[in-house]
């Protein structure tokens, strides 16, 4: 019976030193994680050590994307490796579409680096010609950041034209065709979303527009 | 015939019984169940990494399961002298390989069966759906396990399990990077280099012909012609490897 608690009161006296020495080493391994992101080698080193798991690899490093940003929104750290880090899981993984779009998304917004954030989505749809979410981001980014109504203009129509492209794609352009000056074509486009979108408010608002360019007076209407 | 469906069964049986065959599919059901877990942490990647790392798993599994069964057999049937009560009776030592080999890669069938199944019910809990490109990725894997078998048979022929297992891992990883070893031997040496590097890059396992597991997870498109030259590089590679492994075994003289 003596030795039975005395064998208790040990087990539960090295749990209390095992929290402990976790507890010790956390900051230690905080630490070490920061160095894992820093020392992250390129994209292709990385793919040839996976031995063809790469896509796997992409995964855990998309997790580590997801906490490092979640790092950065809770000021633990700041985006300085966040563009590598992109880099190297769309390099591990081509066709991971939603990197490149994520990852644009912040490059251009957090860091401010438009061009940057352009590129990415370049390479994205370099990787992924029939993706039309990639040209959408791209014109996304050109009427949001860049004010570049035709620029935005010509990527929401490449995107409007691809297999599968979401409805968004073709208001869009509508939308930004008018902010560019581009009245006929707005018009055009707004009347084929009004003549083929099977959803009632969106067709109510296109009709909407239609008359109000047509009319002269759609808000923000711009000059060629 | 007969002979290699019997210690075909045998071994199947058998290996369906070991300890490890049960641990590795608990392990992969796991791994496939905690990439559901963490999916609320993936941002938009969901179904993606539902499928790569069940893909992943499927393949790893398969070839630590390959490797870890397949090291031990010959050798647990020679150590408990069950080897003398077959090899008397009229199997030839060719027959005894081939049905060792059937029987593991039967195993690992059924290891991959189960770990499919429990892929497509966690896809279809995410309200997604396997793509055949999946099952065929699935096939892929199993061809690849079966060449891994035979070069453990092989081994197994000669050497103690440890020293099996750590070969045929050493052969599993320079045969996902062979493809690799060509490339820079064409870029960087001379022509001694090249052809030592052609010599190896025939002699090793091209495992990457097996790998279309980026092209299930993404749906890309890939020819079924590539299928069929992969089963039929698998059956060429296993059968050559199981030859020089029968060359072997049948100058193996037991005590």
């Amino acid at each position: 019976m003596k030795r039975k608690c005395v064998e208790i009161a040990v087990a539960v006296v090295s749990l209390v030193a095992l929290f402990v020495a976790s507890r010790g080493v956390e900051g230690l391994s905080q630490r070490k994680h920061r160095l894992e992101v820093l020392y992250l080698p390129s994209g292709r080193f990385i793919e040839q050590a996976t031995l063809g798991y790469h896509d796997l690899a992409a995964d855990v490093l998309w997790f580590r994307m997801v906490q490092y940003y979640g790092g950065y929104q809770l000021g633990q750290n700041d985006l300085a490796l966040f563009t590598h880090l992109v880099d190297v899981i769309t390099d591990l993984d081509p066709q991971f579409v939603f990197a490149y779009v994520f990852g644009a998304l912040i490059i251009a917004q957090d860091l401010g680096h438009f061009d940057q954030g352009i590129a990415f989505l370049e390479k994205g749809a370099k990787n992924n010609p029939t993706d039309w979410s990639l040209p959408f981001e791209t014109g996304f980014l050109e009427y949001v950041y860049a004010r570049d109504y035709a620029k935005a203009l010509a990527h929401f129509k490449e995107a409007a034209k691809l297999p599968g492209a979401g409805p968004q794609a073709g208001r869009f352009a509508a939308f930004v065709a008018a902010k560019a000056g581009y009245v006929e074509t707005s018009i055009a486009m707004w009347e084929e979303i009004e003549r083929t979108s099977d959803n009632r408010y969106i067709r109510e608002l296109a009709e909407r527009y239609i008359a109000e360019l047509k009319a002269g007076t759609f808000r923000g209407m711009g000059k060629k | 015939m007969r002979t290699i469906v019997a210690v075909a069964l045998n071994t199947f049986r058998e290996s369906v019984r070991e300890k490890i065959l049960a641990v590795a599919l608990l392990f992969g059901v796991i791994l496939m169940g905690s990439s559901v877990f963490l999916s609320p942490l993936a941002v938009g990647a969901k179904e993606k990494i539902v499928m790569d790392v069940g893909l992943a798993a499927i393949s790893i599994i398969g070839v630590l399961v390959a490797v870890f069964l397949g090291s031990t057999l010959v050798h647990k049937e020679v150590d408990r002298k069950a080897i003398y009560l077959v090899l008397t009776r009229p199997v030839s030592r060719t027959a005894y390989l081939v049905g060792k080999l059937a029987g593991v890669v039967a195993a690992v069938g059924l290891v991959f069966a189960v770990m499919t199944a429990v892929l497509a019910g966690t896809v279809a809990v995410g309200a997604g759906a396997v793509r055949p490109a999946v099952f065929a990725s699935v096939y892929l894997s199993l061809l690849e396990t079966m060449v891994i078998c035979s070069v453990v048979m092989l081994f197994s022929t000669f050497t103690t399990p440890v020293l099996t297992s750590f070969f045929t891992l050493c052969i599993f990883a320079a045969g996902s990077m062979s493809g690799d070893l060509k490339v820079f031997a064409s870029k960087f040496g001379g022509a001694g280099m090249k052809s030592v590097a052609g010599v190896f890059y025939c002699l090793l396992p091209n495992l990457r012909v097996f790998n279309i597991r980026h092209e299930a997870v993404h749906d890309l498109p890939f020819k079924a012609t590539d299928i069929l030259l992969a089963t039929l590089y698998a059956a060429v590679y296993s059968a050559v490897v199981i030859y020089f492994a029968c060359l072997i075994f049948r100058r193996r003289e037991f005590k």
